[in-house]
């Protein structure tokens, strides 16, 4: 199967400014240096507490913020892709003027082909294909502009319509596809739960036939009852318009629910990663297993072995030496408090950023 | 152990807004026992969050109006008693946690002082022995380094420490009941479970009530002894927590429970409760979830079901599918 | 699958600025501020159009008249001045120059606000800190310093007058509209459009500005008291508009008058100043408070 989108080396800091010339005293490295592939027709999930960079990593794949460093291939052939990173090995290991023409070639490359790279214009015009579902249904619909339009904006910018009446029609079959009465066009966000907010938002992303939706915490600040509605429509829409998911979320249960791959956050990096049933049966990061087993059960006949972690999540502008997580760690090695780990696949397709697996194939 | 300490009798709770009354409790009756944690359940405007308010005597006045009941603490009403003598009550022998540990605290005084300052208002111990008392709660809670942390300043501290320092500053006082809202809702999962420990923990160590509310039901059934669900302002099950998550009656319950996602079952079919919960202004006068529900009959459309007792261990549920087994 | 909501029948829905308009209209003391406000417009209209001789009256001397008192005769109801002029017409005929200053000044302070203010607020960097250098160096001098010698250089006309006002002005307004453009780029709508490929035009104009737009209108508003009450200044110092009749400049005639036991112009203008700036600042509170989006959900 083919990956839609393959993030390399992704990398958000934002700047802390200071005194009065406002010089950069240091930086939130809020995601930090992580590396994904998403596959056609998938449901990834991207989960961690909050402030573990997982809301910043997803605005920064919808480019909506300008990455530190990185690549971003959407939809790229396999050998294109390989050609630029080959490309970028290659030019390490020159110099000189052989390196300046290389350089210039990986530069005319990126423009074509990397996200990150393409000039604005271009950009815009191919954000058509990877859409944005928000976390807040209050705050994620402009108040100020009755719902049809706010569905119909998307048409607008890019002009996909013919007339006016052509323009009702979509706005109004993508509100019937999305649950939402559609004589209820001309009416303002503030007139509908927060279901049905969710609901515009999910409308007003697929407007542009999108190839891949980003789902920030689609369901977090609904209730139960109306979260199942929601991931139900997500599932119903995913085959009628054969979407690909990357489904942000910190609820656990949900993810497991939902994705079929999962790759779990903290502090900026993604520590592990594998597909849902090898990750949720033998976790293999001390973070994973003390995240999972804290996730309540709605069983009270069950008792669980709770792992509990000490402390709290360091802050990302200062993050502890060595691996991010060894001051938490139930399992905390001499080497994890000097050296980070490099990525260890112990297990096909099962990668974890730890020590405990040193001696596995290394990938990142 | 047995010994009722709070009692709520029919209480009914009513905002009157220009658009019409909202009838957030609607004639809602339950108690809680020495000792015990009582759950509250329910979705968001199910007015399980104003039902702690009017316990608290916290409802605001207008456009709030406790329209009729009684909310019996240790056999007195609440209810009749005067701004005073809430007062005293409140803080001393039934205090409250809230959702947002960010908001609850004076961003600009020492913790150590904060917490002490409830023992200025309801002792009369001196400010040293009221510091050291401070400190020993911070201990209990189980903060590292007291002595240094009652100095720090709640920006110094993290969400989970935050809402540690709000069950210390609640606790300090011995409280018979504790009124938890949501204590947990915005915290991550790994320190929902610390602050939850922590809870059970001085449960069991103090002996004090607890009043869990929250909409996850996962956080009930593994917290609370009973639990009361409540939806669109109405009581419609309760039960001791086994029998509610291995014997559900109502249809809203059962299909609530069904709709959440398990961890480790995740192919689990989830339930799907269409619709949402109708305006509280207004209420059709049948059953509140007859929109949504699977298993409505004609006569749940116009007439509101009765409580049914289904056992004798308490097990109560409104719905007219039950009623010619019992009823109360 | 289709869900309901609470009403079932088919309706246009109410916008946020209609549903704070029908909360203004509701606070009964903001509409009868308004209505005074309306009255004045009225009457400077009537001024102007030399309805009921007012223009002749104020302008014409009559030294027959000289000094009558106030509440004496109903032709002339709040007497006559100096020259003879009527003093109720000239006090009408200074709430045009009053209305005219608080207007131009207005509609010239807000284009400026709005260019650095928007500009300055969504793209931070260079732009930022050049606008907020020239902000802060006009907000360091006195602002009654520009006025006085923007006048004194370029002339006391109307239009000199009331740009004086609007380079002093803008500031307060822009910092504002700074602000709130800061944290109105992290709005998830906002980034929502983004993410449908909106320039930055659109995001501006359709997305932020009209979230702005409050502080814009109650500016405008409180903008006229602030203006009239520098107008009085500036005729006390001798330096408001040449041959016209303003209330500074009535002031300014009865501050020697009243040595002589005549009070008629202070009594006029002051009457129709305090009634004008009381009913102005009612009426401005009102609006903010209605128009404010943070208590959109209070009906």
């Amino acid at each position: 199967m083919s990956n839609l989108v393959e993030i390399y080396n992704l990398k958000k800091y934002f700047p802390i400014k200071a005194g009065i010339l406002r010089k950069t005293v240091g930086y939130i490295k809020a995601v930090d240096d992580i590396s994904l592939k998403i596959s056609k027709g998938k449901t990834v999930g991207l989960v961690g507490e909050s402030g573990c960079g997982k809301t910043t990593a997803g605005r920064t794949i919808t480019a909506l913020y300008k990455p530190t460093g990185g690549e971003m291939f959407f939809d790229t052939s396999p050998e294109d892709i390989e050609h630029v990173l080959n490309l970028k090995k290659e030019i390490e290991t020159l110099s000189g003027a052989e390196q300046s023409e290389k350089r210039r070639e990986l530069h005319t490359l990126r423009k074509r082909m990397d996200m990150y790279s393409l000039p604005k214009k271009e950009l815009n015009k191919r954000r058509k294909e990877f859409q944005m579902v928000f976390q807040d249904p209050y705050g994620s619909l402009n108040p100020r502009i009755p719902v049809g339009d706010i569905i119909g904006e998307g048409l607008d910018i890019h002009h996909l319509y013919k007339t006016k009446k052509e323009r009702k029609e979509i706005i109004q079959d993508l509100m019937a596809k999305t649950g939402i009465d559609p004589s209820y066009i001309n009416r303002y966000s503030h007139e509908f739960s927060g279901g049905q907010r969710q609901r515009i938002g999910i409308a007003r992303a697929l407007s542009l036939n999108p190839k891949l939706l980003v789902l920030d915490e689609p369901v977090s600040a609904l209730d139960v009852s109306i979260q199942v509605q929601i991931l139900d429509l997500l599932e119903k829409l995913q085959s009628d318009f054969d979407l690909t998911y990357l489904f942000i979320a910190h609820d656990l249960s949900v993810v497991e629910y939902f994705c079929q791959d999962v790759a779990v956050m903290y502090l900026g990096k993604i520590v592990e990663k594998a597909p849902r049933d090898k990750l949720y049966k033998d976790k293999l990061h001390p973070y994973t297993q003390a995240l999972i087993s804290a996730v309540p059960i709605p069983d009270p006949n069950t008792k669980r072995q709770r792992i509990i972690l000490e402390g709290d999540v360091p802050s990302p502008v200062s993050p502890p030496k060595g691996c991010y997580f060894h001051p938490r760690c139930n399992q905390c090695m001499d080497i994890c408090k000097v050296e980070e780990p490099p990525v260890f696949e112990p297990k096909e397709g099962h990668s974890v950023q730890c020590w405990l697996y040193k001696g596995s194939k290394i990938v990142g | 152990m047995n010994n009722t300490i709070l009692e709520i009798k029919n209480l009914k709770t009513y905002f009157h807004t220009e658009e019409g009354t909202v009838r957030a409790v609607d004639d809602v009756s339950f108690s809680i026992k020495d000792g015990e944690i009582l759950g509250l359940v329910g979705e968001s405007g199910c007015g399980k969050s104003v039902t702690s308010l009017s316990i608290m005597g916290l409802v605001p006045v207008p456009p709030g109006k406790i329209e009729g009941g009684q909310i019996l603490f240790e056999g007195k009403d609440l209810l009749k008693m005067s701004e005073k003598e809430l007062q005293k009550i409140r803080g001393d022998e039934i205090t409250m946690i809230f959702q947002e540990p960010m908001t609850a605290l004076n961003p600009v005084s020492r913790i150590g002082d904060q917490i002490a300052e409830v023992l200025e208002f309801h002792t009369d111990l001196d400010k040293k022995k009221r510091w050291e008392k401070a400190v020993e709660m911070i201990k209990l809670v189980g903060i590292p380094e007291p002595e240094k942390r009652a100095r720090s300043y709640p920006h110094e501290m993290s969400g989970g420490m935050r809402q540690r320092i709000i069950i210390a500053m609640a606790l300090i006082q011995n409280p018979s009941l504790l009124i938890a809202d949501e204590p947990t809702t915005a915290l991550d999962v790994t320190i929902q479970a610390q602050i939850l420990d922590l809870i059970k923990k001085l449960n069991n160590q103090f002996h004090s009530a607890v009043l869990l509310i929250t909409h996850d039901l996962s956080v009930i059934a593994e917290n609370a002894d009973r639990v009361v669900v409540m939806y669109a302002g109405k009581l419609v099950e309760s039960a001791d927590v086994k029998t509610l998550f291995n014997n559900p009656k109502h249809p809203y319950t059962k299909g609530l429970l069904k709709s959440i996602p398990i961890l480790g079952k995740p192919d689990k079919k989830l339930h799907i409760i269409r619709g949402t919960v109708p305006n509280l202004i207004d209420l059709p006068p049948g059953c509140p979830f007859f929109n949504r529900c699977t298993e409505a009959m004609e006569k749940c459309e116009n007439e509101l079901p009765e409580i049914i007792s289904l056992d004798n261990d308490g097990h109560l549920v409104r719905c007219h599918l039950y009623r010619q087994e019992h009823t109360t | 699958m289709l869900e309901k909501t609470v009403s079932t029948s088919y309706r246009e829905g109410k916008s946020p600025f209609t549903l704070s308009m029908l909360r203004l209209w509701r606070n009964r003391l903001a509409m009868a501020a308004l209505l005074v406000v309306i009255l004045y417009i009225l009457l400077a209209l009537m001024g102007e159009l030399n309805i009921f001789h007012i223009k002749d009256m104020a302008s014409n001397n009559n030294f027959d008249l000289r000094y009558m008192k106030p509440f004496t005769h109903i032709e002339h109801l709040f007497g006559t001045d100096n020259f003879g002029r009527d003093v109720l017409s000239r006090a009408i005929m200074g709430t045009k120059i009053s209305l005219f200053l608080g207007f131009v000044s207005g509609l010239l302070m807000i284009p400026i606000a709005i260019f650095f203010g928007s500009l300055s607020g969504y793209y931070s960097g260079w732009f930022d800190d050049v606008a907020m250098y020239i902000m802060s160096v006009i907000v360091a001098i006195p602002g009654m310093l520009i006025i006085l010698s923007l006048i004194q250089v370029a002339g006391r006309s109307f239009f000199i007058i009331a740009f004086a006002f609007a380079v002093t002005g803008w500031v307060g307004l822009a910092r504002v509209i700074r602000g709130s453009f800061m944290q109105a780029k992290e709005f998830e709508y906002v980034l929502a459009a983004k993410n449908l490929g909106a320039g930055d035009f659109r995001i501006i104009f359709r997305h932020i500005l009209p979230n702005v737009f409050h502080f814009i209108i109650v500016r405008f508003v409180l903008n006229f008291v602030g203006v009239i009450k520098s107008e009085v200044f500036l005729a006390y110092v001798g330096l408001s508009i040449i041959g016209v009749p303003t209330w500074g400049t009535m002031l300014d005639d009865s501050k020697l008058e009243l040595m002589s036991g005549n009070w008629q112009n202070l009594i006029a203008a002051t009457l129709f100043m305090f009634l004008f700036l009381v009913s102005l600042n009612i009426f401005g509170d009102a609006l903010r408070d209605s128009l404010d989006p943070k208590l959109k959900n209070v009906v």
